[in-house]
């Protein structure tokens, strides 16, 4: 269930991320990847204006054909080639819904989700954590978030 | 819950937990007040989705009046710390000279601070990144400017042992490191605060200040509760855009003219070059060698060698569809060098009526000149390696957040004395990288905790 949108404006960041992220010979396109019940993990903390302006924004753009929105797409990802009034805006749109997109295609989302990153073999190591118990005590003890007021 | 201390301090993030440990060893009591969260090794986000949204304000980057350049700003304990490279450089003298110039403050040069810098490094563990495991990013960087005969060196890092023999990729640390290795403020100093006794308060947001014989700070805990907190001094360590949003929510902005003013944060422009053969660019030291040489001090700009995590790479390649993919799928062949400007434009930090914050920052002609060379010096350096393909990232990013709350002697272009305490506001003091007069052109956090140091002496002394 997802908190931060609704349905209309869900199956439009679907819709743009298929523009975004098609597929290829080797990658499946954005809609297959079907991390989209992942998107509150982002959303969650967007400030609340950008927050309301991206749903609006979402609504508006859900009543439009596709074929209309790879247009507005592939405008916003020129804005460097726009006068400056409107290179802003373009700019800031590209940014934010290519940042979605991407943001779930291609993060993982937890253990089991390694398919994308090992397609890319991405593999950065690490060795397990450590245990940091001693800060672990004092943040219980000195951290007034933590403790009961 | 204690209301009331002898000193607050906003943020604690590099700068904020080096002051805390200083004031409590001479038995102060202190609160910090922090609107990130406390992660420690076990517990640091390790995807890159939550990474990205849960560390920085504005859920990953905040865009300059033209969304050119992205604004990156932790929001986390340990603050910059925590996410950041690690690289730790003291100024030169260009640079004291710089700082002196326009603050009009004799302290700044290397004599004064060297026992600042020492101080750090009681405190951290700073090593120089060893060759051997330098990864092939590195190794095309340094040949790059071998044959352009510009000089490099090994980089210094705060880190005690990231055991790079056992295969660890330090491109892991940018959400944090797990092995507490890297020196951040959170593993070192606010340790050692908290041992002494140091309250802190994760996850408040403080909105504004009272100023007055004792001042007053109101702020609202992740429930959105309202609670104000007392002291008798209280020292801004929430950064260029934190302390000057802050200042401004309290009505400041008509009292302190300069504030938000001179705001710099050498941006940066990272450039990807594509091989034949396999880069794997996520190995071992993130970075290891930096460009040293005096040609970039003139120039006013400097190459890093850099990564990043697959987002992030997706974002800056000016491509979308199936072109973005298939540039994707060769990420593991992608070098990347960037070049960072010593900005000579400062930028302008204010609140708008909704109390969100407004940055604008521009590059001059003389700013994008110095771009332009840094651009042609790696494209000449991907050329010679053999790159079949060189891509300009698409935005600008600023890491290095300075100013707005700069130093100086001038009260109507400064905001802070020679003191450390806000002009005309008593016992008011800041201790934190919104300090610097001017853009260093030098990895700015171990000057940044050089002034932390020297602003606790101010308080204590005060
Ligand atoms: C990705 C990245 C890489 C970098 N790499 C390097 C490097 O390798 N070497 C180097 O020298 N520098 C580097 N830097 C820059 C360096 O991290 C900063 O210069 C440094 O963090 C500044 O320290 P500070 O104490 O002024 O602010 P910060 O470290 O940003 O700390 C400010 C703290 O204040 C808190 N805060 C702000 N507003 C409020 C509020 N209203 N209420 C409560 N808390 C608040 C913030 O959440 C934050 O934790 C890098 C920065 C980034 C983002």
């Amino acid at each position: 269930m997802i908190k931060y949108l609704n349905q209309r404006q869900i199956k439009t960041i679907i819709k743009l991320g298929d523009l975004y992220l098609p597929g290829n010979q080797s990658f499946s396109k954005f809609s297959e990847r079907n991390q989209i019940h992942h998107i509150d993990r982002v959303l969650k903390f967007i400030n609340k204006d950008d927050l309301n302006d991206l749903g609006l924004f979402l609504q508006l753009l859900s009543f439009l054909p596709t074929f209309v929105l790879s247009i507005i797409i592939a405008s916003a990802s020129k804005h460097n080639l726009l006068f400056a009034p409107l290179a802003s805006p373009f700019r800031l749109l590209h940014i934010s819904l290519k940042g979605l997109a991407c943001t779930l295609y291609y993060s993982k989302m937890n253990e089991n989700d390694g398919q994308v990153l090992d397609q890319l073999n991405w593999n950065p190591k690490m060795n397990p954590a450590v245990k940091d118990e001693e800060m672990k005590k004092l943040i219980e003890d000195n951290d007034f978030n933590k403790i009961q007021y | 819950m204690k209301k009331h201390f002898d000193t607050i301090i906003i943020g604690a993030g590099v700068s904020g937990p080096i002051i805390a440990q200083e004031l409590s060893s001479q038995g102060q009591s202190v609160l910090i007040l922090e609107a990130g969260k406390f992660h420690i090794a076990e517990n640091f986000p390790r995807y890159e989705i939550d990474a990205t949204s849960s560390l920085y304000w504005g859920g990953g980057m905040e865009p300059n009046h033209d969304a050119s350049l992205a604004m990156i700003r932790p929001k986390v304990v340990g603050g910059g710390s925590i996410i950041n490279g690690g690289l730790l450089d003291e100024f030169d003298d260009l640079a004291f000279d710089w700082f002196k110039q326009k603050s009009g403050l004799s302290f700044f040069n290397s004599k004064d601070f060297s026992p600042l810098y020492k101080k750090v490094q009681d405190n951290i563990t700073i090593n120089k990144i060893p060759s051997k495991f330098a990864n092939k990013n590195a190794h095309i960087f340094k040949q790059g400017l071998k044959n352009k005969s510009l000089g490099f060196s090994n980089l210094s890092r705060g880190q005690t042992n990231c055991e790079y023999e056992k295969g660890n990729s330090c491109i892991e640390c940018l959400s944090g490191c797990p092995i507490n290795s890297k020196q951040s403020t959170m593993t070192t100093y606010l340790r050692q605060a908290l041992k002494q006794g140091v309250k802190i308060f994760t996850e408040f947001n403080v909105n504004k200040i009272i100023p007055g014989d004792i001042h007053l700070v109101c702020g609202q805990n992740k429930l959105g509760e309202k609670i104000n907190f007392s002291c008798e001094k209280l020292v801004f360590a929430g950064g260029s855009i934190g302390n000057t949003k802050i200042l401004y929510r309290s009505g400041l902005k008509d009292f302190l003219p300069a504030l938000g003013e001179n705001f710099y944060s050498h941006p940066q422009y990272m450039v990807l070059g594509i091989f034949n053969e396999l880069i794997n660019s996520y190995e071992g030291p993130l970075q290891t060698y930096k460009s040293d040489d005096q040609f970039f001090r003139h120039e006013g700009f400097k190459l890093e060698n850099v990564f990043a995590p697959p987002v992030a790479i997706s974002l800056l390649l000016p491509k979308i569809g199936k072109e973005l993919m298939d540039k994707m799928s060769q990420i593991t062949h992608m070098a990347c060098i960037e070049v960072a400007i010593r900005d000579t434009t400062p930028g302008k930090i204010s609140v708008n009526n909704n109390g969100k914050i407004k940055i604008r920052k521009n590059l001059n002609a003389e700013d994008q000149y110095r771009k332009k060379k840094g651009h042609n010096l790696i494209q000449e350096i991907f050329q010679e390696a053999g790159a079949k393909e060189i891509i300009q990232g698409e935005i600008g990013i600023g890491l290095h957040l300075m100013g707005g709350l700069g130093i100086g002697i001038n009260e109507s272009t400064s905001v802070v004395n020679e003191d450390f305490q806000i002009h005309g506001l008593k016992n008011i003091f800041v201790g934190d990288s919104s300090l610097f007069p001017t853009a260093p052109g030098i990895n700015p956090s171990l000057t940044v905790m050089a002034l932390a140091h020297k602003c606790a002496e101010a308080v204590i002394r005060s």
